[in-house]
């Protein structure tokens, strides 16, 4: 920045007072550092998050006061070096530089660098230091730091970097008031650094840029910090069991089994509330509209649809929180260690096995956290294999296979339900391989990764991040959601059938029911014959030729139309196709009964252990799920990837429900 | 490589080397020498297997040992931990 621009600032604010922006301070450090800490403590919960424009990349910023003006504080992506790699260090680097579209170079950089581990810190802060913008540095964790026996001769760092340092301390808020001050006198009179000894000392060193940085910040550590050495041991400790080739495996097997009982058993109790509250909410729209379609639209089409997404996000929250906890304390980067090898052999790297995990949860949050891998095409292919996993919602189309299955033997329905979840996951890393081995061919980036110092997570920063992101679910699947529902609505109610135009059987059955006084019997025939005749249903009768072989019915292949956008809506499909009324979400077993009990035309059963088969295969493998491809498109940044996600898992899961129940019927079951 | 170096995936646990050269593709390089993997670094191999974790500049970093095979170390004769962080 300079000088002539500063004094331009006031004029350009006189003349369009709409331009002026308060002065921007962007925090630069390496990751782990302490730099999301502070930026936390400098803005309170006030801060928002938001995407650098045209890219996926996400930064927080806040606004703070310091001096009696105020400041737009920015927390760029962390970083090991400005010679960026991943899209988040290329995005922090253009910040940095005012190499982005649109925007200056920040009006004053701080660079984060932890106390605990100078030297480290210091090769990014002699690259941030040449560029002469106005700069501090903030000494962080320097409690920490004193703890462990660490002296800081601050004048002398100080010194030898040409800035103004001032040690701070997140966690106690030391430090917080005086780095307030620098804040505000670094922008009012800006200063450029000034190195006490250029990093190379010879100007023609092409060699090793690397070499030299770290020369010098080995000397400058060597002057400016004394003892410590006591930092460490636990860490080490710890690392001997949990990196160890085979403990080390099962150490991460037991943390994401906890995780996952954690986070189920927590989460049911809010998800019985939501489900509670959107059926109190249907049922007063019920009971205070007329019936007619709007109440209708209100309750089933906008309350349920809504509602079947938001009962997912408390588990949704609970994985984003307790992922952050993990990464926080320093246990991702040995998860990804001790993962690395084995995903090797399927084409992907250790840390996409984490999302992995998650999407057993739910595919969202999943794709979301894929943004750790640091090859694009590595990235690419665990995105477009993660809907493969079996997440919360195909659970309740699992139950109801099992269920028609094996009633009465909970081992084999148990089998099954753990053979479904299998079948996703081999279908998954057999999908990996594939696309790594095709379309996204390329080596697996090999392994580098810091294996930081293990510390006590914040609990606030795990539950800004868990926030953020459960917004982000709201935003995006949460617009999709409202459309899709309103859709299927629509297709599910219109053209509207009038009793009148019902074949005379069917009229005189509801009248029969009618005047037996079964007036829910007679709603739920009608509601029937409405579904078979509405958009939906003439969709499913003519999609049924192309799902016959594999066993489906009219009444399934409607179901599969239906929950195109989202799969669990078979489940309610099926119980007013057959009869049962909407009300079959309380009891299902009259749904499985009367499925378990219909009849093909020829008299044969439906539902054969063959079709069931089928059926269970098919909802593995289908993609089925709209708002994770708009989810895809937003990480993904186009539509190419959310389309050849659905294009292959509906070839996927067809050919393979096709392969099962020709073969079981083969086999004759 | 010269004489008196060996690769960083058979040097010793806990024997101080110093990097000699690193010789892998340009975009794995940036990464391992952005970390401290780079000539004239103190290492120390705190566990050896694929991935390696080596001890450097205060800190530790996992590295396959793909990787490791290529970046060439000369052993120093000094006592084991020096190194421990700082």
């Amino acid at each position: 920045m300079s000088i002539a621009a500063q004094t331009e600032l006031p004029i350009l604010a006189t003349a369009r007072p709409l331009v002026t922006r308060p002065p921007r301070v962007a925090l630069v450090g390496n990751p782990n550092a302490g730099k999301t800490s502070l930026f936390n403590r400098l803005t309170g919960l006030r801060a928002k998050t938001a995407n650098f424009p045209g890219t996926t990349v996400e930064h927080r910023r806040g606004r703070i006061v310091c001096g009696g003006k105020t400041v737009e504080l920015i927390d760029l992506p962390g970083l090991y070096s400005l010679d960026a790699v991943t899209p988040d260090e290329q995005v922090a680097r253009q910040i940095i530089l005012g190499e982005r579209h649109g925007a200056s170079t920040p009006d004053l950089l701080v660079i984060v660098v932890d106390a605990t581990n100078i030297e480290r810190n210091l090769f990014l802060a002699s690259q941030v230091l040449e560029l002469e913008q106005s700069t501090i540095v903030a000494l962080t964790q320097i409690d920490l730091a004193r703890k462990q026996g660490i002296g800081i001769d601050l004048g002398e760092l100080s010194q030898r970097l040409g800035c103004r340092v001032v040690p701070v301390s997140a966690r106690t808020g030391e430090g917080i008031a005086a780095l307030h001050k620098a804040l505000a006198q670094g922008l009012s009179v800006p200063e450029q650094p000034v190195l006490a000894e250029p990093v190379s000392a010879c100007g023609s060193c092409g060699g090793c840029q690397y070499a030299t940085r770290y020369d010098w910040a080995e000397r400058t550590s060597n002057a400016a910090v004394h003892g410590g050495g006591t930092h460490g041991h636990w860490t080490e400790a710890i690392d001997r069991v949990v990196t160890h080739k085979f403990v080390g495996l099962m150490c991460f097997a037991a943390v994401m089994f906890l995780t996952f009982m954690l986070i189920f058993w927590i989460a049911q109790y809010p998800m019985e509330l939501i489900d509670g509250w959107f059926a109190l909410a249907g049922g007063a729209v019920n009971r205070w509209l007329p019936a007619g379609d709007l109440a209708s639209l209100l309750a089933d089409g906008l309350i349920g649809g809504v509602g079947g997404m938001l009962i997912f996000l408390p588990q949704i929250c609970l994985l984003f929180f307790v992922l952050a906890l993990l990464e926080d304390s320093g246990y991702m980067a040995r998860a990804a260690f001790v993962m690395d090898k084995l995903m090797h052999r399927v084409g992907l790297p250790g840390k996409a096995f984490v999302p992995m995990l998650s999407a057993h949860a739910c595919a969202i949050p999943a794709i979301m956290s894929t943004r750790v891998i640091e090859d694009r095409r590595d990235r690419l292919a665990t995105i477009l294999v993660l809907p493969l996993m079996s997440c919360s919602a195909r659970v309740p189309v699992y139950a109801m296979v099992t269920a028609l299955l094996f009633p009465h033997d909970p081992l084999r329905a148990a089998l099954l339900f753990a053979g479904a979840y299998l079948l996703g996951i081999v279908a998954a890393l057999a999908m990996a391989l594939v696309f790594k081995t095709t379309l996204l061919k390329g080596r697996t980036k090999p392994l580098v990764i810091e294996l930081p110092h293990y510390r006590l997570p914040s609990l606030r920063n795990a539950f800004v991040l868990m926030l953020d992101r459960a917004w982000v679910f709201i935003k995006t699947a949460g617009s999709v959601i409202l459309v899709i529902s309103l859709a299927m609505w629509i297709l599910a109610t219109y053209p509207k059938t009038d009793i009148m135009e019902l074949p005379a059987e069917q009229q005189t059955r509801i009248a029969q029911l009618q005047s037996a006084g079964d007036t829910a019997a007679a709603d739920a025939l009608l509601q029937q014959a409405q579904l078979e005749h509405s958009f939906a249903g003439r969709m499913g009768a003519i999609a049924q030729p192309v799902f016959a072989p594999l066993g489906f019915d009219w009444k399934m292949s409607i179901g599969i139309v239906s929950s195109f956008a989202a799969r669990e809506v078979i489940v309610s499909t099926l119980a007013v196709l057959y009869g049962v009324g909407e009300a079959a979400d309380e009891d299902v077993n009259s749904l499985y009964q009367s499925l378990r009990s219909s009849k093909h035309p020829d008299g044969a059963p439906v539902y054969t252990t063959a079709a069931c088969l089928s059926l269970l295969v098919f909802y593995v493998l289908a993609m089925q799920c709209l708002p994770t491809q708009a989810v895809t498109r937003r990480e993904t940044g186009s539509w190419k990837w959310p389309a050849i996600q659905l294009a292959y898992m509906s070839v996927l899961a067809y050919t393979a429900a096709l392969v099962t129940y020709q073969t079981a019927s083969w086999c004759g079951l | 490589m010269s004489k008196s170096s060996i690769p960083l995936a058979s040097a010793r646990p806990d024997q101080v080397a110093v990097v000699a050269s690193v010789d892998v593709p340009a975009d794995d390089a940036a990464r391992l020498m952005a970390l401290g993997v780079c000539a004239g670094r103190k290492v120390q191999v705190v566990k050896q297997g694929d991935p390696l974790i080596v001890r450097v500049v205060g800190t530790r970093v996992g590295v396959s040992a793909r990787l490791a095979e290529l970046v060439a170390v000369r052993p120093l004769n000094e006592p084991a931990p020096i190194l421990s962080a700082g």
